[in-house]
C-alpha cells in the first residue's frame, strides 16, 4: 500500500507537469487566399507613405490565438473564423504595403498554453502580430510574451483592465476595458433603472457577485468604484471559481442582506448555475446585470428559459443593424459581407456571436486602417501608426482611437437586455432595439 | 447537500481502487458520459432523469463492462504505473470524443422540478438536490451492505484484503473484478443521474468532480468504503460551510486544507488500514 501510495504522489506530480503543457499541440495552417468569399469592396488599402527602402514582398506573418479545444472551443473557432475572414478581405484589396498576410493559428484553452503558444508563434514563425484572444487570462498571458519580444498583440477579447494599465507598449485592444463596462452597468442602473424600481439612488442596495479571474474581478472593480461614487450601498461583494458546483452558501449570503440589484461578471455554466441557484431560494433581486461572456450568451438564455427575459447584459455593441454602418458605404459592405460568410461557414448560426465579431473588427480594422499607416511594419513603426490612426467608425460600431495605454477610448459598450430569448440592446437610444421590460424581474424575491 | 453525491462519486472510485487496485482517472469521464445519456434520452425521449434511471444504468453497467473486456483486463497484472497512464489516456480519450460528438455547449436538463423546493419544517431545499442525497446516500450504504452481507461481497472484501490468499481459497478474481468496475461505474453513472438536473453536462464536467472524488477517497482512506461515504458527507458540509462564513472564494480552498491537515497528521484517511 505505501509503494502504491508513492506511486500515486509521483503520478499526480507528472499529471500537474502534463497540464502545465496541455494544448501545445496546435497546428499551423498557411494562410488561405480563401475561397468563395464575396469580394471585400474593402478599399484599396494604398500604402501610405511610400517607405524608402526595396519594397518587401515576403508574406507579413500573423498569428492568431484562440482557445480551439477545450471550453471554449465552439466560439475561439468562431472567433478564429473572423479572423481568417479579415486576412481574406485584405490579401483579396491586396495585402498591406504590398504585402499578402500569412495567417498562422495556436490553440490556447487556457493562459499556461497562451504563454506556451505565443513564444512558438513568435521564435518558431516567426508571427509580426498576435491577434487575440477571447479571454481576458489568456490575453494578459499572451501579452507577458509579446510584450518582451517587442511583437504587437491585438485585443479584441479580453477586457481585463491589467492589459492597458500595466504600461505594456505593444497591446492594443479595440474594446472597452473590464472597469470601464463594469462602471457602464452600474451609471445605467442608477440612471434609468433606479427611477423606474422608485428608490433613491443612495438607498439602492447592492450585491456583486464574480469570477474570480482577471475578468470578473475586473468589472467588479468598476462596478464597485462606480457604485460607491454614485453613493449605492455595497452590500455584499462575492468571488468564486468557474468550477464551483454548488452557489448555495453564495446565495444564501445574499439572500440575507436582500440587494435590490445584483451585478454580476461570469461565464457560461456559473451564470446559469447562479441564476437557477438564486430561484431555488427565492432570492431573485429585482435587477440582475450581468456583464459579457456568460449573460451575453445565447446557451444562457436557451437553458434558463423565460426566466431570463428581464435579465441585462452589458456588452459590446451587438448585431448593430447594417443601418449603423450607413455613414460609411464601404465598411457597410464589407460587414455585411462578412456577416455572410460567417452564417454560411457556421450554418447552426441565425446570428454572428459578438465574440467573433470583434474579433474580425480587430483584425480588420488593424489590418486595413492601421498597418497602411505605419512608415515601417515593425513594433515602433507600428504603434506609431496604432496611435496616430484615428477612424471614425469600425465594425463594431464605435471608432479607433487608440490611446498611449493601448486602450481604444472610443470603444463603448450597449447595456442589452434578453427580451423573448434575444438580446435587444436598449442604451445608448440612437442604436436601441428595444424599450426596457421586467422591472423589476417577474422571478424577484418576493 | 452536495455531500450526497461527492459521497456516491467516491464510493465507486473506492470500491475499483479497493478490489481492482485500480486508480482510476476516467472516473469522472464516466460520470460526464451518465449526465450525456441522461440528457440525451430526456431531450430526444422526453423521459426526465428519474424516469430514465434503469435504462441509463444498464447503459453505464454495458460501458463499465466493455471498457473492463476490452482496455482494463489487459493490464491487470502489469505495474501500478501503466494501469494509471491507460486510465489517465481513457479520460483524454473520453473528453475528447465528446467534445468531437457533442461541442462543448452546456446541456441542461429542465425539468420542473428544477428550480422546486421542498419545505421541511425550519429547513427549505432545493428537491433535485434532496433527491440526489436521499438517492445517492441509499445506493451508498446499500453498497456498504452488498459488501458486508452478501458472499460476492465478502469476496470482493477478500481481494481487497489479500488477492492472492483470496484466489487461493478459490475465488474466482477476474470475475469480481469484472464485477466490482462494473459497479463502481453504475454507481458514478447514477450520480452523474442525479446531478444532470442541477448541473449541465459538458465534455470537461468530469474535471470539476474527479479532483473532489479524489479528495474523498483519500480523506476516508484509499479503498475504504464507509470513509468514502463520510469522507464525501465531510467535505460537502465544509465547503457549505467555508461558502457560507468565509464566502464562496474559500470553498475550494477549504477542502483542500483539510485534505493537506489529513495528511499530514493521518497520512492512511480517516477509515484506512495501517499500511
Amino acid at each position: 500500500m505505501k509503494k502504491m501510495k508513492k506511486i500515486l504522489v509521483l503520478l499526480l506530480a507528472f499529471i500537474l507537469t502534463i497540464s502545465v503543457f496541455a494544448g501545445c499541440g496546435a497546428k499551423s495552417t498557411p494562410a488561405a487566399g480563401s475561397s468563395s468569399a464575396p469580394a471585400a469592396s474593402g478599399g484599396s488599402g494604398e500604402p501610405a507613405d511610400t517607405p524608402a527602402e526595396p519594397a518587401n514582398t515576403d508574406p507579413l506573418k500573423v498569428g492568431a490565438i484562440f482557445p480551439l479545444s477545450g471550453g471554449n472551443a465552439l466560439l475561439g473557432s468562431q472567433c478564429l473564423a473572423g479572423i481568417q475572414i479579415a486576412v481574406d478581405f485584405v490579401n483579396e484589396a491586396g495585402g498591406v504595403q504590398g504585402r499578402q498576410i500569412a495567417l498562422t493559428e495556436a490553440d490556447a484553452p487556457d493562459p499556461t498554453a497562451a504563454t506556451t503558444e505565443a513564444s512558438r508563434l513568435i521564435d518558431q514563425q516567426g508571427v509580426e502580430i498576435i491577434f487575440g484572444s477571447l479571454a481576458s487570462g489568456n490575453a494578459l498571458a499572451i501579452a507577458g510574451v509579446t510584450e518582451k519580444s517587442g511583437i504587437t498583440l491585438v485585443e479584441a477579447g479580453g477586457i481585463a483592465n491589467e492589459l492597458t494599465n500595466s504600461g505594456f507598449q505593444h497591446a492594443f485592444r479595440i474594446i472597452d476595458s473590464g472597469g470601464l463596462r463594469g462602471g457602464k452597468g452600474v451609471e445605467y442602473v442608477g440612471d434609468v433603472l433606479a427611477p423606474m424600481l422608485g428608490i433613491p439612488v443612495n438607498e439602492l442596495k447592492v450585491a456583486i457577485i464574480h469570477e474570480e479571474s482577471s475578468y470578473g474581478t475586473g468589472v467588479a472593480d468598476g462596478a464597485e468604484a462606480q457604485a460607491k461614487a454614485m453613493g449605492m450601498q455595497v452590500v455584499l461583494r462575492e468571488s468564486y471559481n468557474t468550477s464551483i458546483t454548488d452557489m448555495s452558501a453564495m446565495v444564501l449570503n445574499l439572500k440575507k442582506e436582500k440587494p435590490d440589484v445584483l451585478f454580476t461578471a461570469n461565464y457560461v455554466n456559473d451564470a446559469i448555475l447562479l441564476v437557477d441557484t438564486l430561484r431555488q431560494y427565492d432570492a431573485m433581486p429585482k435587477v440582475m446585470m450581468g456583464c459579457g461572456a456568460g449573460t451575453t450568451s445565447t446557451e444562457f438564455a436557451s437553458t434558463i428559459g423565460p426566466d431570463s427575459d428581464g435579465i441585462f447584459c452589458t456588452d459590446m455593441p451587438t448585431n448593430l443593424p447594417i443601418t449603423a454602418f450607413d455613414s460609411d458605404p464601404e465598411l457597410k459592405a464589407t460587414v455585411q459581407a462578412f456577416r455572410d460568410r460567417m452564417l454560411a461557414e457556421f450554418p447552426d448560426l441565425s446570428t454572428v456571436p459578438v465574440a467573433a465579431e470583434a474579433a474580425f473588427a480587430g483584425a480588420y480594422t488593424f489590418l486595413h486602417n492601421v498597418l497602411p499607416n505605419a512608415k515601417t511594419l515593425d513594433s515602433a513603426g507600428i504603434r506609431e501608426a496604432a496611435i496616430a490612426t484615428d477612424v471614425p467608425l469600425t465594425a463594431l460600431g464605435f471608432g479607433w482611437d487608440v490611446d498611449e495605454t493601448g486602450q481604444n477610448q472610443s470603444a463603448r459598450a450597449n447595456i442589452n437586455q434578453w427580451q423573448d430569448g434575444a438580446v435587444q440592446t436598449v442604451y445608448p437610444e440612437a442604436l436601441k432595439t428595444a424599450d426596457v421590460i421586467n422591472v423589476p424581474l417577474p422571478i424577484a424575491a418576493k | 447537500m452536495s455531500g450526497g453525491i461527492y459521497a456516491l462519486i467516491s464510493v465507486g472510485l473506492a470500491l475499483i481502487f479497493g478490489v481492482v487496485g485500480l486508480v482510476n482517472f476516467a472516473h469522472g469521464e464516466f460520470l460526464m458520459l451518465a449526465m450525456y445519456i441522461a440528457y440525451w434520452i430526456y431531450n430526444k425521449g422526453g423521459l426526465d432523469p428519474y424516469q430514465s434511471l434503469p435504462v441509463n444504468l444498464i447503459v453505464m453497467a454495458v460501458i463499465g463492462f466493455l471498457i473492463f473486456k476490452l482496455i482494463m483486463e489487459r493490464v491487470l497484472d502489469s505495474d501500478h504505473s501503466i494501469q494509471m497512464l491507460l486510465t489517465l489516456a481513457l479520460s483524454m480519450v473520453l473528453q475528447n470524443v465528446a467534445l468531437i460528438l457533442w461541442k462543448a455547449d452546456y446541456r441542461s436538463i429542465r425539468i420542473p422540478m428544477t428550480n422546486s423546493s421542498t419545505n421541511m419544517g425550519f429547513l427549505t431545499l432545493n428537491t433535485p438536490r434532496l433527491l440526489a442525497f436521499v438517492i445517492a446516500i441509499g445506493a451508498s450504504v446499500l453498497l456498504y451492505l452488498y459488501l458486508q452481507k452478501t458472499f460476492t461481497g465478502a469476496a470482493m472484501r477478500a481481494i481487497s484484503q489479500n488477492g492472492k490468499a483470496a484466489q487461493l481459497m478459490g475465488i474466482n478474481i477476474k470475475k469480481t473484478y469484472m464485477l466490482a468496475f462494473v459497479i463502481g461505474t453504475v454507481l458514478v453513472g447514477l450520480a452523474g443521474l442525479l446531478l444532470s438536473p442541477i448541473y449541465p453536462a459538458f465534455p470537461l464536467v468530469g474535471a470539476n468532480f474527479s479532483t473532489l472524488a479524489f479528495i474523498v477517497v483519500v480523506l476516508g482512506g484509499l479503498s475504504s468504503v464507509p470513509g468514502a461515504i463520510i469522507g464525501g458527507l465531510v467535505i460537502g458540509v465544509i465547503e457549505s460551510f467555508a461558502g457560507y462564513f468565509a464566502g464562496a472564494a474559500y470553498q475550494q480552498a477549504a477542502y483542500f486544507l483539510l485534505f493537506i491537515l489529513v495528511l499530514v497528521f493521518k497520512p492512511n484517511g480517516l477509515f484506512g488500514k495501517k499500511a
